[in-house]
């Protein structure tokens, strides 16, 4: 059964959370603080899960006999293929969790656990963007982004209450590309000479052709099946300048999953966007026309680099009228996104409202106007 | 039986739009009928003293001049005269138009401001005047017919009457000159319901859905990216070639002259004091 990894005070043995308000480990205990990087795991008490197996008395809370001799065929069936199991190292109960899971809480005891088992090797992360806003500030901006919405209904507003907070580290590929570009442009200029009684107008057009090298950075495509491809999108962009190499100790306090979607399906998408970028690059130095166009581009790779790394976002889920709604924000920069309800009264108000004062005023002026 | 209200709601707003469109429009049509409505003096719109037409003739031209003064709310008079003494002819227009006929001797213009031609505060109509001495004829606007007969029209209508004038046919010249007026009121005005109606239309519709649809654009902020220009690293663009060519040359020749009847009208002024359009000539 694997370990979960957890953190333990140095001075107390409490518990120690990431904070993002401080950017450091601290303990919920003694309120201690420590640098995540320097931070090294405290050696592990021996597996209380293993010692009381041995011991013939299964730890409360477990939800099945830990693994002997007479539940192998119950071991063999449970837990289902996409769940795993876990034992808790501070209360000992073993915790049956999604097979991503990579970090999240003993549903027992409350510690704040890491599973290290989903961080290692194939699965071990390059890079994380720790987490630099916190819960209260996912609710703030929630709250914000409620705000001056006329079209909203107001009591989805006035009784919202926001039913789920989570900050979770989000597997994303980030993908590096080295580009030679070929892009095509339009350009356009009209001038007008006078002549008497006779303009004459002019119009040039110009064929143009720019080539060159760029790189993208870290273009981003979430790696977990689990989230919404466009909401994810939708918090860009991450500053990853601010990335530092993974250590798992940026990660309790905070849900984290490992990567469900392989680095081959992502790909597709950034690439997609890649092609996408491609056509604009170079036209600021299509210069001294009127106006210019994008006609395509070409673009050949010549490099791309790969990199795995787990993004912070803050997950919130309200549940309004039988629906769910669910909002992100950028963990790092607090960008807040999430689709609001429309209130249809308030639409159709507003639409005769409005269109009723446009047509009095517009009608009277034409009126005043088609009679001097 | 939660959503009746709701309804009714929508219901009455709805109603309440129309009936302000409904009054908007009606204020208009009212606004038009006033123009038309508009009485005018006891003048005649008829004033043959150099004796050119039937008493047939002149009975059906001046019916014809009557209506479409009530129609078109300006007055339409046609003046012949033996001579036109010392004005010219388009002093003699603007004259008999302002201050209608002299009471004592009505084929020259009286002196009274007040006892002229003309419909509405600006006292809109267009005189034709003939003068059989020598031969002279003379166009006279005043008020918003000056608007309407712009100088390029004022030369429509020269050229309609000078052929009959030519060969002395008087009544063909003055119906023409009648078929003339009509035609250029009807095609001035003829747009007028649609316009307001199309505009108001328009206003409401843009007035109206212009709002909401950025404000129920505001509830929706979850869109895939559309590309990754937020990631190019900018200090790594390196331009190694750029080439451009003409590909095409295309010269369009456009005359400043206008052909739409548009254009402007050129004013001068009465010896009342008013402001006239209009043209004269020999014929």
């Amino acid at each position: 059964m694997a370990q979960a990894l957890d953190y333990k005070c140095p001075q107390c043995g409490g518990n120690l959370v990431y904070s993002a308000e401080v950017g450091l480990m601290v303990c919920d205990n003694c309120g201690s603080r420590f640098d995540p990087r320097e931070f090294q795991a405290q050696p592990q008490p021996p597996d209380p899960a293993a010692s009381a197996s041995a011991a013939g008395a299964p730890p409360q809370g477990a939800p099945e006999p830990v693994p002997g001799e007479t539940a192998q065929a119950a071991a063999a069936a449970w837990p289902p293929a996409q769940f795993d199991q876990y034992t808790c190292r501070s209360c000992g109960a073993v915790v049956v969790a999604a097979a991503t899971e990579a970090a999240g809480t003993c549903p027992y005891c409350r510690s704040p656990i890491v599973i290290t088992q989903q961080l290692e090797g194939e699965l071990a992360p390059d890079l994380v963007i720790p987490f630099q806003t916190t819960r209260d500030q996912a609710v703030a901006a929630l709250t914000k982004l409620y705000g001056k919405k006329r079209l909203l209904p107001k009591v989805f507003s006035a009784q919202n209450f926001v039913d789920e907070v989570k900050g979770v580290y989000v597997p994303f590929w980030l993908f590096d590309y080295d580009i030679h570009l070929i892009e095509h442009y339009t350009a356009t200029d009209v001038s007008t000479v006078h002549m008497g009684s006779r303009r004459h107008i002019t119009t040039r057009k110009y064929a143009a052709d720019r080539a060159g090298d760029a790189r993208f950075l870290g273009i981003p495509v979430d790696g977990s099946v689990n989230m919404p491809d466009a909401i994810m999108e939708s918090v860009e962009p991450f500053d990853l300048t601010q990335a530092v190499p993974f250590e798992p100790s940026y990660l309790p306090g905070f849900l984290a999953e490992r990567y469900d979607v392989d680095s081959s399906q992502a790909a597709a998408r950034a690439h997609d966007r890649l092609i996408k970028s491609a056509g604009t690059i170079f036209q600021d130095t299509v210069t001294g026309h009127e106006r210019v166009a994008s006609a395509g581009a070409e673009v050949f790779i010549k490099q791309t680099r790969l990199h795995y790394a787990l993004l912070p976002v803050w997950m919130l889920t309200t549940f309004w009228r039988g629906q769910r709604f669910t909002f992100a924000m950028n963990g790092q920069t607090g960008r807040m996104i999430g689709d609001l309800p429309l209130d249809r009264q308030a639409y159709w108000r507003w639409f005769f409202g409005l269109a009723g004062a446009s047509a009095v005023v517009a009608g009277l002026v034409a009126t005043l106007a088609v009679s001097l | 039986m939660r959503r009746r209200p709701a309804r009714n709601l929508l219901a009455g707003a709805a109603a309440l739009v129309l009936a302000l469109v409904g009054l908007t429009l009606a204020t208009a049509s009212a606004s038009f009928a006033a123009d038309a409505d508009q009485s005018g003096n006891p003048l005649p719109h008829l004033a043959d003293h150099a004796g050119l037409l039937t008493d047939a003739q002149a009975a059906d031209l001046e019916s014809e001049l009557d209506r479409i003064s009530d129609e078109r709310g300006v007055d339409v008079v046609v003046v012949t005269v033996p001579t036109l003494g010392f004005r010219t002819a388009t002093e003699f227009a603007d004259d008999y138009f302002d201050y209608g006929p002299d009471p004592l001797d009505p084929t020259i213009p009286g002196s009274d401001p007040d006892a002229g031609y003309g419909r509405g505060p600006d006292r809109s109509g267009i005189l034709f005047l003939v003068s059989t001495e020598g031969r002279d004829g003379a166009f006279s606007t005043t008020g918003e017919t000056i608007k309407v007969y712009t100088d390029e029209r004022l030369e429509g209508l020269q050229q309609d009457v000078a052929g009959y004038l030519h060969q002395d046919d008087w009544n063909g010249a003055f119906q023409a000159f009648a078929i003339n007026v009509d035609r250029t009121y009807h095609n001035a005005t003829r747009f007028r319901w649609e316009i307001v109606a199309l505009v108001t239309l328009g206003a409401a519709l843009i007035g109206g859905f212009g709002p909401v649809t950025v404000w129920r654009r505001q509830l929706k902020s979850v869109r895939p990216a559309a590309n990754a220009r937020d990631y190019l690293e900018t200090s790594s663009l390196v331009l190694t070639s750029q080439n451009e060519v003409l590909v095409s040359q295309n010269t369009v020749v456009v005359s400043t002259q206008t052909s739409s009847g548009g254009g402007g009208s050129s004013t001068h002024f009465g010896s009342s004091g008013r402001s006239h359009g209009g043209s004269s000539f020999k014929f």
